[in-house]
């Protein structure tokens, strides 16, 4: 049988995306966007964040939870605009699909 | 002939009819708060790759009583996530694995072992 | 003997003499053993002859009987006064997401059409004696087979299907895109394919394989919510997404036909 779309390599980045996501996400924000900012912890002053993000193997790990989760989340804003009753075309894969891919690729550079 | 018929029309807020709609698209929506969050921490790398003085800039960004509002939601939002997402998981799972019966209830539970664990990891690292 | 009431309200709709759907209202002696059946038999029989509604075995085996019963999809034979309570009034809608016929009953052709294309039975089982699929199905002499407790674990819950349509009713995907195959249907196929007795797994994906078949379910999950017969249709999508996809991974490698 033909395939006539590619839906099942986004559903997979997408479960790949959930599941990443379920595991880390909660500790992740909060550490970084609640824990930390209140001053709880130990600052993430530059040379802590060069050396903590700096280190191959935790960039490899941002890069993979950060790019998985985007294909998570663009796949589920993509189908949620067909649950509000719009017909999601390619503006909405561009800016859904297409900012996570841009960012799979790109936050590699960011990172070395 | 065809027989007359009457057919509905699905109503646009479909989703506040229900509460267990209501409660998917909740879940639907948890990403939005997610991915806008990933989005603010690779803005954060991609500062931090540019010096010190671009990385502080985002470090006290984080610090706005506003951003911390945000990252509150998403946590909610993201916990919600972590919740539902253990709730589907075992089910979707192939019934058997290697020749074994997969047990759903031991799955789920596994899963929120592993939770704990990657949160307790996670946490240890950055603060 | 009862001497309080419920209040029945029916969504009634008829072609020619009741073209726009609206209620209407019928008092019913409140049994506590009655089901909502038994007070629509009793409304047809005492009340008003023109109801239309459809059932059969009254002991929820047919899947005759489904209806939203004060919002959420039921069978009316299992459904009964006193969970409501005497005095209380009980809204009868037909499914949603079908076309309606008559009151409470709807069109089932487009589901029946959906479920034939799907191969609901074991196919060539013949063939499947001489050429076995996958891990050999140790068959016992010629016309039977031995099919392990484990093996018959994997698909049994999917057998248990009715075809109630309550789950249709239940799904938005399908009230969105009245092509989605749904739950009930991808189900039964699923209940085929995992069936180490079927050869129509082939076949099959013509349907599961294309957009209007698994990839339209977001597991919203209320159609395994409200079966009756605890089947989890929204379970067996998601194993046929997987499926799919290493069929879709191979198809790229050039490993599919
Ligand atoms: S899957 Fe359940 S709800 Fe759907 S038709 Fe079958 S028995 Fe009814
Ligand atoms: S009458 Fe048969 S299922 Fe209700």
């Amino acid at each position: 049988m033909k395939w006539q779309h590619n839906e099942p390599f986004f559903w997979g980045l997408f479960g790949a995306g959930g599941v990443v996501s379920a595991f880390v996400a909660p500790a992740l924000v909060l550490a970084l966007g609640v824990l930390l900012p209140l001053g709880m912890g130990e600052p993430l002053n530059y040379e802590r964040a060069q050396a903590l993000f700096g280190h191959p193997l935790m960039a490899l790990i941002l890069w993979g939870v950060i790019s998985l989760t985007l294909w998570h989340c663009a796949h589920r804003v993509f189908h949620g605009l067909h649950d509000l009753g719009f017909h999601p075309g390619a503006v909405a894969r561009v800016f859904t699909y297409g900012v996570a891919a841009v960012i799979t690729v790109t936050l590699p550079f960011a990172l070395i | 002939m065809a027989r007359q018929t009457y057919r509905p029309t699905m109503p646009k807020n479909w989703y506040l009819k229900n509460p267990f709609y209501t409660r998917y698209m909740i879940r639907e929506a948890t990403s939005v708060f997610v991915g806008l969050w990933m989005l603010n921490l690779t803005v954060g790398l991609w500062r931090l790759s540019q010096g010190e003085a671009a990385w502080q800039g985002w470090i006290d960004l984080q610090g706005e009583p506003w951003m911390i509002l945000f990252s509150l939601i998403t946590l909610g939002m993201a916990i919600y996530h972590t919740v539902t997402w253990f709730a589907i998981a075992p089910r979707a799972m192939p019934a058997v694995i290697a020749g074994k019966k997969v047990n759903p209830d031991l799955v789920g539970k596994a899963h929120w072992a592993g939770f704990v664990v990657a949160s307790i990891v996670v946490l240890a690292i950055l603060l | 003997m009862s001497d309080a009431n419920v209040t029945i309200e029916i969504q009634r709709y008829h072609p020619e003499t009741c073209p726009e759907p609206k209620f209407g209202r019928f008092e019913v002696p409140y049994h506590k053993e009655w089901s909502i059946l038994d007070a629509l038999q009793y409304v047809k029989e005492d009340l008003d002859g023109s109801v239309v509604y459809r059932w059969s075995c009254r002991m929820a085996v047919c899947g005759s009987c489904g209806m939203v019963i004060n919002g959420t999809p039921k069978l009316a034979c299992e459904t009964f006064l006193r969970d409501f309570g005497p005095g209380s009034t009980i809204t009868l809608e037909p499914l949603k997401n079908f076309a309606i016929e008559r009151d409470l009953a709807v069109d089932l052709e487009d589901f029946v059409e959906k479920l034939e294309r799907v191969k609901p039975f074991i196919v060539d089982a013949g063939a499947a004696l001489k050429k076995p699929k996958k891990a050999q199905p140790p068959t016992t002499g010629v016309g039977e087979y031995r099919q392990t407790p484990l093996e018959l674990s994997v698909f049994k819950q999917f057998t248990m299907c009715i075809n109630c349509l309550l789950c249709y009713s239940a799904c938005p995907q399908f009230g969105l895109n009245p092509k989605f195959v749904g739950p009930a249907a991808l189900a039964l196929a699923h209940r085929y394919n995992a069936d180490n007795r079927d050869l129509g797994e082939e076949d099959r994906k013509a349907v599961l394989n294309t957009k209007d078949g698994v990839w339209s379910c977001t597991f919203v999950g209320y159609c395994s919510e409200v079966c009756p017969k605890h089947v989890d249709p929204a379970a067996a999508i998601q194993r046929e997404k997987v499926n799919g996809m290493m069929d879709w991974g191979l198809s790229k490698l050039g490993g599919g036909e």
